[in-house]
């Protein structure tokens, strides 16, 4: 078992297994040993680690990809927007914990699930107009009339009629 | 969901953690306790990554251009966070070479290097990693890389240029005298040979330095 510690000072305890989900978490492992001590884990919340444990424990045994996978691989694991029935439930979540969940992936680097995440965020962008994709994302637009119009114009083979 | 981005004041706290453990970490790598070492660079690790970089702005940690990289277009923006992970990685790096845990060693003088591609230090580490790990030509290249930025370890460079081509020559001698006659009928005597050929000694100065 291994115990870490969240920014909020809550104590969770797991799985080797499982906590080597996390690419960060297992050089260390690796590097140290396992110790009684606890892991700080100072950048990622009690409410997050939780979700990101629970993604761990589904996926615990399946392959981890190596630190220097196949470029190729890596693209065709990029391309794809397609998501698992497991993952798709499981990300289904508010916006603020996915954006918390992807920043967690990052930091603890789990690949799998920061491919979840991006993907999830690719998707909810996917055919929408710029506006509402402002309104998602409550991002303010700073381009002047005229700066917009000359985008529009430029990117206008790209539109889907 | 309550707001779980941190204030400037805890953000500041957290490197300033970050830094203690760092510090912890560089005197027991000079005492030689490479796990101890290990162990209070990860830990120092876990407080700098993931940090948000824009609560490390609004605590006075702005962008500062790198030092020593050539490319004029590079406008990646680099913290402080940014310098004392590109050090905690080459100072691990020098640990794992220690430990003659060379591919661990490799991959965190790489992390040293994607944050400074220019960090002599973790070049002359992955260097020496890849030729211990029989990459001679990798290695070489590295090398030859790193005199070309910073002749003047060009000595330094030399030496272990040559001492990773002895490495290399030996093991290919070794090998060779395995295959011979391999082909023949079992004769004993190629085998006793391989067997007296002693690994070749591994404890060569590195740049030993860990505070800059």
């Amino acid at each position: 078992m291994v115990l870490l510690v969240t920014s909020d000072n809550e104590q969770f305890n797991a799985d080797k297994d499982v906590v080597e989900r996390s690419v960060l978490i297992k050089n260390m492992l690796e590097d140290v040993g396992e110790s009684d001590q606890p892991i700080p884990l100072p950048n990622v919340s009690s409410s997050v680690l939780k979700k990101v444990l629970e993604y761990c424990e589904h996926h615990r045994g399946e392959p981890l990809p190596s630190a220097d996978a196949d470029q190729s691989q890596d693209e065709t694991r990029k391309r794809t927007t397609d998501i698992s029935e497991w993952d798709q439930k499981f990300i289904t979540v508010d916006q603020e914990m996915l954006f918390e969940i992807i920043l967690a992936a990052n930091y603890l680097d789990i690949k799998s699930l920061l491919d979840v995440g991006c993907k999830t965020v690719a998707n909810m962008i996917k055919g929408k107009t710029p506006e509402e994709i402002r309104k998602l994302f409550n991002i303010v637009n700073d381009f002047t009339p005229e700066e917009e119009a000359q985008i529009k114009k430029e990117n206008e083979w790209a539109e889907d009629r | 969901m309550e707001d779980l981005s941190d204030t400037p004041s805890v953000t500041a706290q957290k490197v300033s953690t970050a830094k203690q453990k760092k510090d912890t970490a560089d005197q027991a790598f000079k005492l030689g306790n490479t796990k101890d070492a290990l162990k209070a660079y990860h830990e120092a690790l876990m407080y700098l990554l993931g940090l948000d970089k824009n609560a490390l702005q609004s605590i006075g940690m702005a962008a500062k251009p790198a030092e020593g990289s050539s490319g004029e277009g590079k406008d990646k923006e680099r913290t402080e966070v940014d310098e004392i992970v590109e050090k905690i990685y080459a100072n691990m790096s020098a640990c794992h070479l220690k430990n003659q845990n060379w591919k661990r060693a490799e991959e965190t003088a790489n992390k040293a290097l994607a944050k400074n591609e220019s960090n002599y230090k973790a070049m002359f580490r992955k260097g020496k990693a890849l030729g211990e790990q029989g990459f001679f030509e990798k290695a070489l290249k590295v090398l030859e890389d790193l005199k070309t930025k910073n002749p003047s370890d060009t000595a330094l460079v030399d030496t272990e240029i040559a001492r990773l081509r002895t490495i290399d020559n030996e093991r290919e001698r070794v090998h060779k005298q395995k295959m011979k006659g391999f082909l023949n009928k079992a004769e004993k005597k190629g085998a006793s040979i391989s067997d007296d050929v002693e690994p070749v000694a591994i404890e060569s100065g590195f740049i030993e330095e860990v505070k800059e």
